[in-house]
């Protein structure tokens, strides 16, 4: 479970201060499909960076499976990062000059798979998204749709118990967001992972089972969702 | 990299080559590996004839050239109306008795002649000159540095040496970059004995090869523990290196050392920009490697290993071109510098030691920038604030 308490969140540049989360509070179950909606600069991809232990809160809480995160060295939360979470960005993020099935690997890898255990299970992951016939192709020669399937593939090869998809759907056609979301939507239902993800579209918001709004650094609405696709 | 591995072992290898092409010139073509003269309070090595006789015993010995020398004066152009007085027409110089067969087979001086033959043993009023006592073979003009004028082989020249005046003809000319060769008139040892008076057979030089894999310093102390120490001095060839050489070659030592420095800081610059400049335009891959649960210091490691692989591939493949290619280049078309024939000098040592140094230099320079980028905050890097 993810508790989030009391979530502040100022970016100082300068002079300047921008207050962007402004006393969140948010519980998350163990399972859940979470959507986060907002228009641009209401904080919800900064919140998920602080959920996700990419960024330190200014003041407030969070706590992942009973562990109160800011009590975590740099070193512990690496760990953390590589052992319990996925990260699916919205530009794929994939090292351009590995295959498919080494931008997978890399992960496994660095949990200490050996190379033959980490390509096996990369291999398998590949499969599960559906690119079993281009494992050994380059980002450059895949498709947008293919690229953030291989990011959805790295993100779950080493079973993370939490998921996080920042805005996954954002550089792709409807036609391969779909598929994204549906695949998403799959791999939650087989796998039951906690799966947060940000996004612009209420449509594809319908593919969670929360809604959670945010609108001025505070949680505005939190919702079930009827009639999940 | 490996333009700047041969930066290092080049530069500094050619400066030192410099002069050890001249070292190397005298001890092949003057002194031999080992040499004996006659000690500084003497004329001539005394009991020369019993210093030959254990030469001979010597089997490390392979071959060894007598030299009968003298102080004297030669002259061109003696008969020219008008030109009596013309003091550059006469210059001062050395004058050497030698055993044709045995200077040969000891330094090879057949084969510095530049123009005509070379002397034979029955060869009566006949001389090679070193080209440094003509004109045309000297490129610039001193009143320290006095030369002969349209002197080639046939023409006659007149010599003086103590009370003796001899006409002879030029039969060869010699040139060597080697001051010994360079500024000497040699004749047969036959006449030049009875020229000089030197009947009791008594010389002033002995240089001698040693046969290949013999250590010079081995064959010298053998010839002092004989006995010969009370007649003459015997010095290896690195023992009679005039102390210019010596000082020289440690200059250009220095020089090749400062250069070398300034290699290395050119090396490490090159690979700071290198590697900061991959880093930098990847600094979001970082981000995002450091953001799914890569350790940081794995990344670094990476650059740090990228930077190794460029040194060690550059100084592989620079040691192989600099021992496969320019050092044999460079021993067969040495640099023809004034006073010497340039070789690449590359001791093994010394170039694994820039191999090492350039590594070293080379991890540091390129962890330094993948630290900076790596500490960067994982999130800036991600969103390329």
């Amino acid at each position: 479970m993810i508790t989030i308490e009391n979530l502040y969140k100022t970016y100082v540049t300068g002079d300047i201060e921008t207050k962007v989360l402004q006393g969140v509070h948010l519980n998350i179950e163990d399972g859940e499909f979470l959507a986060i909606m907002g228009r641009s600069g209401a904080g919800k991809s900064t919140l998920l960076y602080q959920i996700s232990l990419l960024d330190e809160p200014t003041s407030g809480t969070i706590h992942i499976g009973g562990i109160e995160t800011s009590t975590l060295s740099n070193k512990e939360r690496v760990a953390m990062r590589l052992n319990m979470m996925g990260y699916i960005f919205q530009d794929y993020a994939l090292i351009p000059e590995l295959t498919a099935v080494e931008n997978v690997m890399l992960p496994l890898i660095m949990r200490g798979d050996t190379k033959e255990a980490a390509h096996t299970e990369a291999v398998r992951s590949l499969k599960e998204v559906g690119l079993a016939d281009r494992v050994n192709n380059l980002p450059s020669q895949l498709s947008g749709g293919e690229q953030q399937r291989v990011s959805v593939s790295r993100a779950i090869a080493h079973h993370p118990k939490i998921l996080f998809a920042d805005e996954p759907t954002a550089n792709l056609d409807a036609e391969s967001a779909k598929t994204v979301l549906e695949l998403l939507t799959r791999l939650h239902k087989e796998r039951k992972q906690t799966t947060i993800m940000i996004t612009h579209e209420r449509e594809y918001a319908d593919y969670a089972e929360r809604l959670v709004q945010i609108a001025n650094g505070v949680v505005d609405s939190d919702e079930r969702i009827d009639g999940r696709k | 990299m490996v333009l700047t591995f041969l930066n290092l072992v080049v530069l500094s290898g050619i400066l030192v080559g410099l002069t050890e092409g001249a070292i190397r010139a005298v001890r092949e073509k003057y002194t031999g590996d080992v040499i004996i003269t006659a000690p500084r309070e003497k004329q001539f090595i005394e009991n020369s004839p019993r210093v030959i006789r254990t030469i001979e015993s010597f089997p490390e010995i392979e071959s060894y050239t007598a030299r009968y020398t003298e102080g004297g004066t030669a002259e061109a152009n003696y008969k020219t109306p008008g030109r009596e007085t013309d003091i550059s027409e006469k210059v001062a110089t050395t004058f050497a008795g030698i055993d044709p067969i045995k200077e040969d087979q000891t330094t090879g001086l057949s084969n510095l002649l530049i123009e005509g033959t070379y002397l034979e043993a029955d060869d009566f009023d006949q001389v090679m000159v070193g080209a440094l006592l003509l004109k045309r073979f000297l490129d610039f003009e001193s009143e320290l540095f006095l030369t002969l004028e349209d002197v080639y082989v046939g023409s006659k020249i007149r010599v003086n040496i103590g009370d003796v005046t001899r006409e002879v003809t030029v039969k060869g000319i010699l040139k060597s970059k080697v001051d010994e060769i360079d500024r000497r008139i040699f004749f047969s040892d036959k006449q030049f004995r009875t020229l000089v008076g030197r009947e009791d057979f008594n010389v002033d030089e002995i240089s001698m090869k040693v046969v290949s894999g013999v250590d010079p310093v081995t064959v010298k102390e053998g010839l002092i523990a004989s006995g010969i120490k009370g007649f003459a001095t015997v010095q290896t060839y690195e023992d009679a290196q005039p102390k210019f050489l010596k000082d020289i070659q440690q200059t250009f030592r220095l020089l090749g050392n400062i250069v070398s420095s300034l290699g290395l800081v050119v090396a490490s610059i090159t690979i700071f920009i290198v590697i900061f400049i991959n880093a930098i335009t990847r600094r979001k891959f970082i981000g995002i490697l450091k953001g799914i649960g890569i350790n940081g210091q794995a990344i670094e490691f990476s650059y740090i290993f990228q930077s190794f692989l460029y040194a060690v591939v550059g100084s592989t493949i620079g040691i192989t071109i600099t021992y496969t290619i320019l050092v044999p280049f460079f021993q067969k078309y040495p640099i023809n510098f004034p006073f010497s024939d340039g070789i690449l000098v590359a001791p093994p040592l010394e170039v694994g030691i820039s191999a090492v140094l350039l590594i070293i230099t080379t991890i540091i320079a390129g962890y330094i920038p993948s630290r900076m980028i790596i500490r960067k905050n994982t999130l800036d890097s991600i969103l390329g604030r």
